[in-house]
């Protein structure tokens, strides 16, 4: 199994390279060698690596902008279209209106993995003398869509619309990345533009009903990705069902991105970022404090199954890539299954709290402090480091 | 996503209020005192996929829970291994996970058209890369209503090079027109509404191959002028997936029972036009026409129940099954061809022909069978090669058995989510309502399921054991499966059109999908798609048209009540 899938990956290495050979023979393309250090390249690489940490730290929130203005799938699409990329590199059209390109282009070849196939080869940088210019102007181009994403995901989200500058990113991407918004309007950027912190604020303004359909939101949005990463990042690959899907394969990154998604999710849980214990204005605190025995039970065993699934992700062998049917994987899946039974649990029993006052007045607190404290933090320090990223890739050039 | 969510044990209340300290009080609280909540008894139409089909979980991922009969039949790994098949998108590589798209496609993958697993989403544009484009375009032939033969049913305006797209999609114009009712779009107490159709146009310029129809059993090329003329282009959007497994376990006799019931109906009020005369015989109270596949199965008769026109019987062998192979053009080993133009010809001839196509050719099929396997496909002679590999019977499958199983054990996997706010005053006023002035009469709201013995027209699964099944079950997806007609501006293609099931579509806001209704996404808001209802200036009185003149004249406060209950169920 193990071989057969390093096989695979050299197979799809081999298309980007076929790609190569034939573009000079096609049309007299750049093949050149880009001019930079390996430092730079190097530099990027490890801020690709911090931009993709912070990603995977907003996989428990991926509703409202990142779903309804589709950036998880331009941002985030596995596997890589490598062949769409080789012939991208040699299509003079698309190359010399890269940035105008990139924003309709099929976001296989786009985002993290896009980079990611670019920038590294077996876990580690490529050689700088590897880098074609065509490759280097492509991985700028994606960078900066990519900056630009995740500033919109920022912006779509705070309500206090404290960044001038990213809201007029935002505001450009929604209109220029969409063909329509939800109204179906197309007269300018802004009726395209929905703050999603309001409305998670604002029971009744948007999606949400009351606040305690937003809080309960907040634990779908873990067992979202808790379902998705025991039982299909991991699962598929251990299970055998689907050996070819893993995601990260050329920064050999898997079992980080798994770690940082669980993250997301104890952030959500607990009220900020980088969480340690959970703060006065989290889900968990008012359920450990709501004078109700069933649910701070239930309470204490989500905090208990969320730190265990942690540690046995992190005992997973590593790299992913290679160790994807060993034993410890089939533990972190165990863990994480019992992690999002015990979230059901507690979903289940704050959900028959519909119509109590002091529940909804207490989730109006956890909701907002969810959304300026973990959402709005989140993306915002994914903002930055994504704004890091593109300038570092920029630099890769001497 | 993927988590059961347990339902009918434990389905608190909400009466306790028990109060924290002072709301004026300065300092916050630490400390709470909720009490205990008590039980609620939920009423049957909570359940809306019954025991086995529903889902408590209402948020974001409503739509995309397994059911309990998943849980049941131990395929939770199944069950995800299909969910990773519709969410991720098909690519151009020759080997690897989700290798296969191509030669031509309509989309890349599912979510495109399936937003947040529901409904489409309006657009200005016709782009098979935009996400939440749940649209397929419609190319019809005004003087017969058949589909033209020179592209797909489904067309496709995505190709891997060499190939070119059979629609040149940046061509394509979607205007969104307004209408005004015999009304003037106002309620007698004042209230008023916009509604929009949508008018495409596809110019003769961005077809690829010459322009087709089939005439009195001939194939007729028609010219610019003729085309101009004679054909139509509409659209058609995507619906949730959602409960197909439930639906799929209503008995054939029961939906026979329902067109027979309603035919009887008509015929005695006298409109003996009243049901599709392709489908259903008003004089003899029988059917006219079985969905039947001799293609992969043994033709074997089964009443249609699927998508609005009807083309489709079990679940198995219906729009899902279809769609993974002909949405991507990802072969398996039941389908090794591609889905190309209607007559299976027209593409193939412009390809071979094609100097570009040619020129590319070599490259691109040495990279699809690099040792050689079908040397068909590599005589040298391009035109030839290039027609037979397009029109190859024996194309490798690139999706394996096991990952197509595990497709449809998704897909008849997937749960309901429960009605919302069924306990409240407005609900129940609305539910009232909603079969006072007649909508249930066709949004029939729930039926039984029989004992769900699997039914595959294409014979690929043959055990009931290969999927979650429903035995016996109350479910409510307000829907009789019968074909009716709304007499529409631009009205869909031949004007007959299954009712589509109401249940969860409140939802869609929140799970991402689109928030509007009707076949081509025409009615933004419930409102809109009540008043599309009641067109009689179009050719012809719409089925619900009294039933909207009795939507009318309730209160605004009735109105409200009923579009309230249409988002809960």
């Amino acid at each position: 199994m193990k071989t057969k899938n390093l096989l695979k990956m050299a197979a799809l290495a081999a298309v980007l390279s076929t790609g190569f050979a034939s573009c000079s023979d096609d049309d007299d393309a750049d093949n050149s060698v880009v001019n930079g250090s390996q430092a730079a390249l190097d530099q990027a690489c490890s801020d690709w690596k911090v931009a993709r940490a912070n990603w995977e730290n907003t996989e428990a929130f991926l509703f409202g902008a990142a779903d309804v203005y589709s950036i998880d799938p331009h941002t985030d699409t596995w596997p890589v279209a490598a062949n769409d990329l080789a012939d991208v590199l040699r299509d003079g059209q698309a190359m010399s209106n890269l940035d105008n390109f990139i924003k309709t282009a099929n976001s296989g070849i786009l985002g993290y993995h896009g980079l990611e196939y670019v920038l590294f080869r077996q876990g580690q940088p490529r050689k700088i003398d590897q880098i074609t210019t065509l490759e280097y102007n492509y991985i700028c181009a994606v960078a900066k869509d990519l900056y630009n994403a995740t500033a919109t995901l920022e912006v779509c989200w705070d309500s206090k619309e404290s960044n001038a500058e990213r809201q007029k990113i935002a505001k450009e991407y929604v209109a220029t990345h969409l063909a329509i918004d939800d109204d179906g309007n197309q007269e300018g950027a802004l009726d395209g533009f929905q703050n999603f912190g309001k409305a998670f604020k604002n029971p009744g303004t948007g999606d949400w009903d009351t606040a305690l359909d937003a809080t309960l939101e907040i634990i779908s949005g873990c067992q979202d990705i808790i379902g998705e990463v025991g039982q299909s990042k991991i699962g598929l690959p251990y299970t055998g069902e689907d050996a070819s899907y893993i995601e990260s394969p050329y920064a050999y990154n898997s079992i980080t991105d798994f770690y940082d998604n669980i993250v997301s999710c104890k952030n959500a849980l607990y009220g900020s970022m980088n969480a340690t214990t959970a703060n006065e204005k989290s889900l968990i605190y008012f359920c450990l404090n709501a004078g109700n025995s069933t649910l701070a039970a239930q309470a204490k065993t989500v905090q208990t199954k969320l730190d265990n699934a942690l540690a046995k992700i992190k005992a997973m062998k590593a790299p992913f890539a290679l160790y994807y049917s060993d034993a410890s994987c089939k533990v972190a899946i165990d863990a994480l299954g019992e992690l999002d039974d015990a979230l059901g649990e507690l979903s289940e029993t704050l959900k028959a709290y519909a119509g109590n006052e002091t529940v909804e007045n207490q989730c109006k607190v956890i909701n907002e402090n969810y959304v300026d404290n973990v959402i709005v933090a989140t993306y915002r320090t994914l903002a930055n480091n994504a704004q890091k990223l593109y300038q570092s890739i920029v630099k890769i050039k001497n | 996503m993927n988590k059961l969510s347990v339902i009918g044990s434990l389905l608190l209340g909400t009466f306790i209020i028990v109060s924290c300290a002072d709301d004026d009080d300065a300092v916050k609280p630490t400390t709470w005192e909720i009490g205990e909540p008590t039980a609620t008894d939920y009423p049957e139409d909570y359940y809306a996929g019954g025991l086995l089909g529903t889902t408590a979980e209402n948020s974001s991922t409503a739509f995309k829970q397994p059911s309990k009969a998943v849980q049941d039949a131990n395929m939770m790994t199944a069950f995800n291994e299909g969910e990773y098949l519709f969410e991720k998108d098909y690519n151009t590589n020759t080997e690897g996970a989700f290798h296969g798209l191509g030669p031509v496609y309509v989309r890349r993958g599912c979510l495109y058209c399936h937003p947040g697993y529901g409904h489409g989403a309006r657009q200005t544009e016709y782009k098979a890369d935009t996400h939440r484009n749940g649209y397929l375009l419609v190319i019809y032939d005004k003087t017969t209503n058949a589909y033209i033969r020179s592209v797909a049913g489904m067309p496709q305006t995505g190709a891997v090079k060499p190939f070119k797209a059979p629609i040149d999609e940046n061509q394509i114009k979607i205007a969104w027109n307004s209408y005004t009712d015999e009304w003037g779009n106002r309620f007698p107490d004042g209230e008023t509404y916009a509604l929009i159709y949508p008018e495409v146009s596809i110019p003769y310029t961005a077809y690829y191959a010459p322009v087709v129809v089939a005439r009195g059993g001939a194939d007729v090329t028609l010219d610019e002028a003729q085309y101009n003329a004679e054909i139509g282009v509409l659209l058609e959007s995507t619906i949730g997936i959602y409960g197909t497994g439930l639906t799929d376990a209503i008995p054939d006799e029961d939906i026979t029972a329902q067109w027979e019931s309603e035919s009887k109906y008509f015929n005695s009020i006298g409109k003996t036009d009243a049901l599709n005369p392709a489908m259903w015989d008003q004089t003899t109270n029988t059917w006219k026409s079985y969905y039947a596949n001799s293609l992969q199965g043994d033709g074997t008769k089964y009443v249609r129940r699927y998508t609005y026109a009807l083309s489709r019987g079990p679940i198995l062998d219906a729009a899902g099954a279809n769609a993974i192979w002909n949405i991507t053009n990802v072969t398996r080993s039941d389908r090794r061809y591609h889905y190309l133009d209607l007559a299976g010809t027209y593409y193939a001839t412009k390809s071979s022909q094609d100097p570009e196509v040619q020129a590319g050719f070599t490259e691109y099929i040495n990279r699809m069978d690099p040792t050689g396997a079908h040397p068909e496909w590599h005589t040298g002679n391009l035109e030839k090669d290039i027609y037979t590999y397009l029109t190859s019977k024996q194309l490798d499958a690139e999706m394996t058995d096991a990952q197509y199983k595990n497709l449809m054990i998704w897909h008849r996997g997937l749960a309901v989510p429960a009605a919302r706010n069924t306990t409240t005053e407005d609900f129940k006023q609305g539910k009232e309502l909603f079969t006072q002035i007649g909508c249930a009469a066709c949004h029939r709201p729930s039926w039984q399921t029989g004992d769900d013995h699997i039914q595959d027209p294409a014979k690929f699964f043959k055990s009931d054991s290969d999927m979650p099944r429903y035995p016996h079950q109350k479910i409510w997806p307000y829907t009789d499966f019968v074909q009716h007609r709304l007499w529409m501006k631009n009205d869909i293609r031949t004007g007959w059109c299954r009712t589509t099931p109401l249940w969860g579509r409140g939802l869609a806001g929140r799970t991402g999908s689109g928030t509007e209704r009707l076949h081509d996404c025409r009615a933004r808001n419930v409102l809109e798609a009540i008043m599309w209802h009641g067109c009689k200036n179009e050719g012809g009185t719409s089925d619900a048209y009294q039933t909207v003149v009795k939507f009318r004249n309730l209160s605004k406060k009735e109105r409200d009540q009923l579009i309230y209950f249409i988002e809960s169920i």
